[in-house]
């Protein structure tokens, strides 16, 4: 077998630590409690791996559960400028734009209060809320 | 002198030439310990050392140059015996009686993985257009926004899982067997977490289908790994002493392959 020394699309071993100690610690042979042959100098990588591992999932789970509460729903509307254009030319406008401009409101408290100023706020207040959402929302996005 | 032990191989198997450094310092070659039907690669150490990340990326590396000349399936990482009798008789003895026949069943079969993943971004704007969802401004009231973000959500697993779907039926029939390794599929996971067994002379037919799958599919970002050894495919044994504390211990009695060290009656392999 000689694919190692191939260019291919592969990689020889997984990137992430994780997906090593599968290989050489989850999916390892135990030698349980024997009297001589034993796990030796591992046992603080194994519970310190495992702690992180298992740390990092959860709290990226967390984090992602707030971020979808809070990101979701602008998302969406930075996602479709076109679709807002729609609706907000209909006939729902008025109540769209209401709806939006709560949400807009929403969006610059996070924008101020990651610049630490509101000076692009200010500037957007003179535009039309439903129209100003979105592109408010992908440029404070970008910062 | 201490041997680290690194996995279980056939006893016909080749050794690894040139024999790669084993772990500890200073590092020896890593060679095979003898015993019946099975051998044990091995590298003696004066000082094992600190087993870290890298050292235990260097173990993973000794199984792979051991694959490449035949079947092997890895000791834990971290195996250390006093010297190779030890070796036998508390790593090799055990494992007789079952060994050699699972390692035959993967003789020539290498394992290879595929995680699959796509940015939130990329899904989110290809599930969003056209779905009732996207017909309605996000609400205000937090528990609507709530529901609103969860309606997203099931959109993008409906993609997730259609896209598994599809990357499957285009690998599966390539591959002897084939399982999922890792969560995915749900709105905080991966698309797909699989892994592939198949013989090592069709690895390239599978790298090529790969290839056009990420062609195909530049939204996808596709970590592909191999050859492993066949871990996900294979039963695993836990030598334990389990059976040598007799059946009064009925706590270690329950282990699951009831063998004791050498000398003791061995239960055999108590799986169908």
């Amino acid at each position: 077998m000689t694919v190692a020394s191939r260019p291919i699309n592969r990689a020889p071993q997984p990137s992430s630590l994780a997906d090593v100690l599968d290989v050489v610690l989850d999916k390892g042979i135990v030698i349980d409690a024997y009297v001589r042959v034993a796990l030796v100098g591992i046992e603080i990588l194994t519970i310190d791996a495992r702690i992180v591992i298992a740390s990092v999932d959860t709290y990226l789970r967390f984090a992602e559960a707030v971020n979808r509460l809070d990101l979701q729903p602008r998302e969406q509307v930075a996602g479709l400028p076109g679709l807002m254009h729609e609706v907000t030319e209909g006939t729902a406008r008025h109540k769209t734009s209401g709806a939006l401009a709560g949400l807009k409101d929403t969006a610059e408290d996070v924008v101020d209060a990651l610049r630490g100023a509101p000076a692009e706020e200010r500037r957007g207040r003179d535009l039309p809320a439903g129209r100003e959402a979105p592109a408010e929302r992908r440029g404070g996005k970008k910062e | 002198m201490p041997v680290i032990v690194y996995g279980v191989t056939r006893a016909g198997h080749p050794a690894p030439e040139p024999a790669p450094p084993g772990l500890g310092h200073p590092p020896e070659p890593v060679h095979l310990v003898r015993f019946g039907p099975l051998s044990a690669a091995v590298s003696c150490t004066a000082d094992v050392g600190v087993l870290g990340d890298q050292e235990a990326v260097h173990h993973l590396d000794i199984l792979q140059r051991l694959l490449a000349r035949g079947p092997v399936l890895p000791l834990r990482f971290g195996t250390v015996a006093p010297d190779e009798d030890a070796v036998r008789e508390e790593v090799l003895a055990p494992l007789v009686e079952v060994m050699p026949e699972r390692l035959d069943a993967v003789d020539g079969l290498v394992e290879l993985r595929l995680d699959v993943d796509e940015d939130e971004q990329s899904a989110l704007q290809a599930v969003l257009p056209g779905s009732p969802a996207a017909a309605y401004p996000p609400p205000d009231d937090l528990d609507e926004r709530i529901r609103f973000g969860q309606e997203i959500a099931e959109l993008v697993v409906q993609r997730r899982q259609r896209q598994a779907d599809e990357i499957l039926s285009e690998l599966q029939p390539l591959a002897r067997s084939d399982r999922p390794r890792r969560r995915h599929g749900g709105a905080e996971d991966p698309v797909l977490s699989w892994a592939f067994l198949l013989a090592a002379d069709d690895i390239e037919t599978f790298d090529a289908a790969v290839a056009r799958l990420r062609r195909a599919r530049p939204e996808l970002s596709i970590e592909y790994v191999g050859p492993l050894p066949a871990i996900d495919f294979i039963e695993i044994p836990t030598i334990t002493r389990a059976s040598a504390a007799g059946p009064a211990d009925s706590f270690a009695g329950t282990g699951r392959w009831g063998w004791g060290p050498e000398g003791d009656e061995r239960k055999g392999d108590d799986q169908p």
